[in-house]
């Protein structure tokens, strides 16, 4: 099947880059200290990103930095620099939503320009308006079905990208400022305290009363609709989640660079695969999948009406740090597991491979029943183990 | 400085020409977020306005996905721009529509984001003889729109005194917790108009007005801006119109800001206090500080500052050896090299590596790239500590 977009995916930090890459992202997005909308994530140094993005250029990944904030003047006055360094170190692309910040990029470098999902650019005349300022690449509103992105797509003549997966503002995007008023925290310069997921009391003037998470929406999954977005022409897909773990990155990484591989190859997706796919999604934390909005405007069902929780199936035990081909792999511990304890590899080519943990041992030989996160253990080797590998471990529900 | 509010229907004309308001504001209920006219009434308010001296502005300010940006030019193209004024839009499709499709004065709404100079001299290079108003963000705060106001060649419109709206969805997040006869009763007065107040208890502000319509659902501040007292600071700033979003003010109150535009007395913007129905706030007038608490949202002391560093302490065990995880691809690490250290915490310890070991407990003369390494253990360490070379 022809028109296979790429899979773009989120990197909060270096580890989860390199991550997302080796599981199959064929483009990766992330931020400098400044400028973007996680100011909580590690993001990445100067020297991360040269790291980063020379990372990704040996494996034919792109990167992708986002300066998607609604940025001040004073913001804008330390950006040239970071700019030059951008250029410098060839990133494919940045991501940007405010027009002060597009001239001061035009201005400054020759780095291509993709619109933020934070303009909230939702329409054919809107795309051909950023067209009209230089813009490249238009990352479409979450409110746009794919019908509507294949017509802009068209008709404005300019790349799209939509969101395929991941967490929902349930705002238009860069039209919430609870967190500014409420918090003191500017949502849209990376402060957003994530007051839409609280449980509200609701008195309608009508005299009836409800309590719920009335602003919280579902997360997006788009696996079954794949064919449909080849079918729409979108120039890439993208994953939502830099402030998320590398089990995310690299699970959800995984699912659908395998899936668009099957329907390159197969020019479908079998009915096998999707409930192969749609377990692997389930063992990812998440609030409740929903297509939102790419079928047709999202409705009531979009609404995720639990309070954030941290109830999971699986959790990540730990990421292959190093390995001895046939002797051993030496795990960086990142949830604690016991001796025993059954275990799933997840190499970057393949389906998951469960394991038991026979031995557990520390660097110096010394026996652990029990492993600690931030410990570095030694596990019996497992074929087909590659630095990096997560390792992961279904839990007692 | 000039006043203007909205119009949603003849009898206020009167009322309004009295209190020297000659710039309204219509809405109609298909273009705009909060509007309540049919498009009859719109072509009928804007004639009776025209004819009162009254310029009337037409609001489409909703923002529009492809199918409702088409439905919703059917329904422009039905209005009679003879008495219309100028067009405010905030999408930018409506925007570039109206500047390729109508030939009048745009009155372009730049209250979301937009908090730069160089950003909104873009917007108004689209078309500035056509762009003649820019309505800013009240995030703006009174020194910034002092650096600002005289570098912008554009009129200015500020809201002077109204609800703060926090929050747009075009997701109908009210009818949804409700059951269909709930949901008759609530809507029971109008085409899709409920009204509700949410308060949780995580957070500590109280009873956020809600409101739910056919574009979607909307949530305000439980305070309202009220710029009122700086009256005169406002006109100093050169802001040439303040608007008086007169949506949710009862006709007394109306009244009294009128008169206090008029005539701005202590006593009167006492009584605008009393009768209004929310806690008045300046919001970030004052100033804007709203970027400060960043520093504290993460550890900056964890990462990684200039080219000697040389990586991240993985595993701390105890008197026995400290995993390095190498983070510099052109340093190598030898035996000897002589370490600082800084925890998370902010303490800094100096060590000089005696052991240098691989994973499997292999002596190694140097080590490189992004090689974990297994070195001399010196206390008071934590993971994630952050390791440079010792050097000046």
């Amino acid at each position: 099947m022809k028109n296979i977009p790429e899979l773009l995916s989120p990197a909060g930090s270096l580890d989860k880059l390199k991550i997302a890459i080796l599981y199959g992202a064929d483009a990766v997005y992330c931020g400098g200290q400044k400028f973007g909308l996680r100011t909580a994530s590690d993001n990445f140094t100067e020297a991360e990103l040269r790291e980063g993005v020379l990372f990704a250029h040996e494996r034919n990944s792109k990167v992708y930095v986002v300066l998607n904030g609604f940025l001040h003047d004073e913001d804008l006055e330390e950006l040239p620099s970071f700019l030059r360094l951008l250029e410098e170190i060839k990133v494919d692309a940045v991501i940007v939503s405010d027009l002060g910040v597009i001239e001061t990029v035009k201005n400054n470098c020759n780095v291509p320009v993709h619109l933020s999902t934070q303009a909230s650019c939702l329409n054919t005349e809107s795309a051909r308006f950023w067209k009209s300022k230089g813009v490249e690449r238009v990352v479409l509103g979450r409110e746009v079905t794919l019908k509507e992105a294949k017509k802009i797509k068209e008709e404005a003549d300019i790349e799209v990208e939509v969101f395929v997966h991941g967490s929902m503002c349930m705002a238009y995007s860069g039209n919430c400022t609870i967190s500014n008023y409420t918090q003191g925290r500017d949502s849209n310069r990376g402060g957003c305290a994530h007051s839409c997921r609280f449980e509200y009391s609701i008195d309608y003037k009508g005299g009836a009363q409800t309590k719920s998470t009335f602003m919280s929406s579902k997360d997006l999954e788009g696996v079954a609709l794949l064919p449909e977005f080849v079918h729409s022409g979108v120039d890439s897909i993208k994953v939502e989640g830099r402030m998320k773990g590398p089990h995310y990155a690299g699970t959800i990484t995984k699912i659908y660079a395998d899936a668009l591989k099957e329907l390159s190859l197969e020019g479908e997706i079998s009915k096998e695969s999707l409930a192969y796919y749609d377990s692997e999604l389930m063992k990812v934390t998440h609030r409740d999948y929903s297509s939102a909005s790419l079928g047709a405007p999202a409705g009531a069902d979009s609404i995720y009406n639990e309070r954030e929780h941290d109830e999971k199936e699986y959790e990540v035990s730990g990421v292959v740090a190093d390995l001895v081909e046939g002797e051993f792999i030496l795990l960086e511990v990142r949830h604690a597991f016991y001796v025993g304890d059954e275990l799933e590899l997840l190499p970057f080519k393949g389906k998951s491979q469960p394991f038991r943990a026979s031995s557990v041992l520390n660097f110096i030989g010394e026996v652990r029943e029990k492993t600690k996160p931030g410990e570095l253990v030694k596990i019996p080797w497992i074929s087909g183990a590659e630095k990096l590998n997560l390792v992961r471990r279904r839990l007692a529900l | 400085m000039k006043g203007i509010t909205y119009l949603t229907n003849a009898t206020e004309l009167k009322f309004l020409k009295e209190n020297l308001i000659d710039q309204v504001i219509i809405e109609p209920i298909s273009l705009s977020r909060l509007g309540k006219l049919s498009i009859d009434e719109v072509n009928a308010l804007a004639k009776d306005a025209s004819e009162n001296g009254i310029k009337t502005y037409l609001e489409w300010d909703i923002l529009m996905v492809e199918d409702n940006f088409i439905s919703s030019l059917e329904e422009f193209k039905k209005i009679d721009l003879t008495y219309i004024s100028a067009l405010r839009v905030q999408d930018p499709g409506a925007l570039l529509w109206c500047l390729e499709n109508t030939d009048l004065d745009i009155h372009l709404n730049l209250e979301t984001g937009n908090h730069n100079l160089r950003g909104i001299n873009s917007w108004l290079d689209t078309n500035r003889s056509r762009i003649t108003r820019i309505i800013l963000s009240i995030e703006w705060s009174q020194q910034q729109l002092k650096d600002l106001l005289p570098k912008v060649d554009c009129e200015v419109e500020f809201l002077g005194m109204g609800r703060i709206l926090l929050f747009y969805t075009p997701r109908y997040l009210l009818k949804s917790g409700l059951s269909e006869s709930e949901a008759a009763l609530e809507m029971k007065d109008t085409n899709h108009w409920i009204e509700a107040s949410g308060q949780s208890e995580e957070s500590p502000h109280k009873g956020f007005p809600l409101l739910e319509n056919k574009h979607g659902t909307f949530m305000f501040l439980p305070s309202d801006h009220c710029l009122l007292d700086h009256h005169k600071e406002l006109t100093d700033l050169g802001i040439k119109h303040l608007r008086i979003d007169n949506r949710f003010m009862d006709e007394s109150l109306e009244r009294v800001v009128y008169q206090f535009l008029k005539s701005p007395l202590e006593e009167s913007f006492d009584r605008i206090k009393e009768l209004s129905p929310q806690r008045l706030i300046r919001g970030f007038f004052n100033t804007n500080k709203s970027d400060v608490l960043f520093k504290k949202l993460k550890n900056h002391r964890i990462q990684r500052i200039d080219e000697n560093y040389l990586g991240q302490i993985l595993e701390v065990n105890k008197k026995n050896y400290l995993a390095l995880k190498l983070k510099n691809p052109v340093r190598h690490l030898t035996c000897g090299a002589k370490l600082r250290l800084i925890t998370p915490d902010g303490k800094e310890k100096k060590l000089e590596v005696q052991r240098l070991q691989d994973c499997q407990g292999t002596d190694l003369e140097t080590a490189t790239g992004e090689d974990l390494v297994f070195i001399n253990h010196v206390g008071g360490i934590s993971v994630k500590a952050a390791v440079y070379f010792d050097e000046i």
